[in-house]
């Protein structure tokens, strides 16, 4: 599996270590939003700016700061894209 | 060991049960129901498992799944049911299975008779299923023979990983005679069934699949070549026959099965009135055996093929004689089981009608 | 930092070649994890079926045997009556299932066979393009009801929980979806249960899993979920059809 970048940072004031970690192997992403779907708190998007290796706008967490670490969203996706560590 | 008087399906399924085979799946049709009843009183005798299944489909589909597990299975039937396991015979050839099949011939085409045929030579040898591949036929001619090929059977299936067909008919599987079941002891030396899919943890962690899907063409291609690889070295080493009274013969009977038992008759009556008559008894249908023709055909005039069908083995005879004598062809279908006297006067008219 | 969801280890690395969002992929995970979760991978042989999860095989971390269409129960017994002491498993679809392998399934559930059957039913045939299945819906356009399923010769769909419900030798049948987070969860719960009559050897266990088909069903993944919820569900209510432990 491949790892990708880790999502964007967090705001400064929060503890790194306090938020969860959201991977993404962003390669086997096909852009389905399930993810985006099921998302309690909608923090995920599919990133229209960019293409995947598959040709898919891959999805990705916009603000992580709001994530619960639920792992809904690893759950759902059907590629098994997301890794949730919390 | 002492010789037991026996049915012929009982016979065989006693036979596969010598062989070490511990599953059968099956349902029943007319004229080889004993086979699947045998299985069912005895397999449980010995710690093997009798499933009778919703259909031949489910039955020959259940092989394929055992096959894979790595066991040796049986399945048998009759014509019209073995017209319904092509699709899994295909299957089993092309996943490289061994298994064994029996096929005790009833007359069709069609629901037909349930009387003695031999119109599934074709469907036999030369195919049946869709696609490329073979399936090694045996056929036996008396009960002991069934006995001694079914066998063998399941070594030939173990050793070349390909399905193996006993071809029998109505006569053969009803009759009753005596036969030896001495203790079973392979072949030939056998390999391993490492291929089995009896969990990862067997292997470790190596997937074990097993499949006849082949998506690329030069993948399936090569794949092919590869069973037929199997199939050259079949013809090379598994071709079974018997001459009978060929040395001196005007004229060679050709026949398998319950109809080469009656031309050995007629042979007998010929022998009587001074006529010079051979029998060439092919055992394995595929691979036929060609050689067979070549040794025979400098020192005979002519063939005479008797079929309990409308002619299917005759095309084979032709290749195999490749215009070198004439060949004549007697046949009865339908049920219709031949006389000796009949092949004698078809022998008779061959031979310009001298009786003496 | 602990794991919350990982990739499960009962899927092996290759990139599956499902559509975008086709719920086949959430079902091989909830089937992979639960065999990961009983400790029975090792032990598991897949039987895979014809249809769009032809190449289960690649994806299931454990030995395979591939059926022809429909047979996947009777290859099942096959494998089962010779290794008992394995977790035997059918995938199918509902081509595979309710079509031309209803002798089969009907049959294993008769005879009570010790394996547990995965029913992805998504009103369609998908692989072969979008015909129409037994269990499409009356009105559900597909390429072989292009006016949509009518119920004057062509039919009303089948419920196959409900009918292998009746075979007395069943132990457990169930109809699930996974087209929200909370049906994911039951789904899997219903799954684990299946898997572990069959580790418990207390008979044939179904789970019905409603399934989406977005590129023949010619909507998004995400609109697909909703048509499972809106239209699929009331056609085929979800819940435990037979439970010979008697839970709900």
């Amino acid at each position: 599996m491949q790892a990708s970048p880790p999502s964007p940072p967090a705001s400064p004031d929060k503890q790194k270590s306090a938020l969860p970690e959201v991977i993404f192997a962003e390669n086997l992403c096909k852009g389905c939003e399930l993810c985006v779907t099921v998302c309690p708190t909608k923090i995920l998007k599919l990133d229209t700016t960019r293409v995947n290796i598959r040709g898919y706008n891959p999805a990705i967490v916009y603000n992580l700061a709001e994530c619960s670490g639920c792992g809904s969203c690893a759950k759902i996706c059907p590629d098994s894209v997301i890794t949730v560590r919390r | 060991m002492a010789k037991k008087l026996m049915k012929g399906n009982e016979a065989i399924a006693a036979a596969a049960i010598n062989a070490g085979c511990r599953f059968f799946f099956g349902y029943p049709i007319t004229p080889q129901n004993e086979i699947p009843e045998y299985m069912s009183r005895e397999l449980p005798k010995v710690g093997g498992t009798y499933v009778q299944a919703e259909s031949e489909v489910a039955a020959i589909n259940m092989v394929y799944g055992a096959a894979g597990a790595g066991a040796r299975v049986l399945t048998s039937s009759s014509s019209p049911g073995i017209s319904l396991m092509q699709e899994g015979i295909s299957y089993i050839a092309g996943a490289e299975l061994p298994c064994v099949l029996v096929n005790i011939m009833r007359a069709g085409p069609g629901l037909g008779g349930v009387q003695p045929a031999q119109a599934d030579y074709f469907q036999a040898t030369k195919g049946g299923g869709h696609g490329d591949y073979r399936v090694l036929v045996l056929a036996p001619a008396n009960l002991q023979e069934a006995v001694d090929l079914t066998q063998l059977a399941f070594d030939l299936a173990d050793k070349y990983r390909n399905p193996v067909l006993v071809l029998a008919d109505g006569m053969i599987g009803q009759l009753m005679e005596p036969v030896e079941l001495s203790p079973y002891r392979p072949a030939f030396a056998l390999p391993p069934k490492d291929w089995a899919t009896t969990g990862t943890v067997h292997s470790g962690g190596r997937q074990r699949v097993i499949n006849s899907l082949y998506l690329y063409p030069d993948q399936f291609e090569n794949h092919i070549r590869a069973l037929f690889r199997k199939y050259t070295e079949m013809e090379r080493t598994e071709v079974r026959y018997e001459l009978y009274n060929c040395d001196e013969a005007d004229v060679v009977i050709v026949a398998y099965g319950t109809t080469s038992r009656i031309a050995r008759s007629t042979i007998e009556k010929c022998r009587r009135l001074g006529l010079r008559v051979g029998l060439l008894r092919p055992i394995t249908l595929y691979p036929f055996p060609l050689v067979a023709f070549d040794q025979v055909v400098e020192r005979t005039r002519a063939f005479l093929v008797v079929e309990m069908s409308m002619g299917q083995m005759l095309d084979d005879v032709k290749i195999a004689v490749a215009g070198r004598r004439p060949i004549s062809f007697y046949g009865r279908t339908g049920g219709i089981v031949p006389t000796s006297e009949e092949i004698l006067k078809q022998v008779q008219e061959l031979l310009g009608g001298h009786g003496a | 930092m602990k794991i919350v969801y990982e990739k499960s280890r009962g899927l092996t690395d290759v990139p599956m070649h499902y559509c975008p969002g086709c719920t086949h992929g959430i079902i091989h995970k909830l089937v992979a994890e639960t065999l990961v979760e009983l400790d029975v991978l090792g032990r598991t042989v897949a039987v895979a079926p014809v249809g769009c999860a032809v190449f289960a095989y690649e994806y299931f971390n454990c030995d395979a045997q591939e059926a022809a269409h429909g047979r996947a129960p009777a290859v099942a017994t096959g494998i089962k009556r010779v290794l008992p002491d394995n977790i035997v498993f059918t995938y199918q679809g509902d081509g595979d299932l309710a079509s031309i392998g209803m002798a089969e399934i009907v049959h294993a559930a008769m005879r009570g066979e010790n394996i547990t059957v995965v029913f992805v039913n998504n009103a369609i045939y998908g692989m072969t393009g979008g015909q129409m299945a037994p269990t499409t819906l009356v009105g559900q356009p597909t390429t072989t009801s292009p006016l949509g399923r009518s119920r004057l010769g062509q039919g009303a769909p089948l419920r196959v929980c409900e009918m292998l419900a009746t075979i007395e030798a069943t132990a457990y049948i169930a109809r699930v979806s996974v087209h929200t987070i909370p049906r994911l969860n039951a789904a899997k719960r219903s799954l684990k249960k299946a898997f572990q009559m069959q580790v418990d050897n207390k008979g044939f266990s179904l789970v019905e899993v409603l399934s989406t088909c977005p590129t023949n069903w010619g909507l998004s993944p995400v609109d697909a979920l909703r048509w499972v919820e809106q239209n699929m569900i009331p056609a085929y209510p979800l819940g435990v059809y037979k439970d010979i432990e008697g839970g709900t």
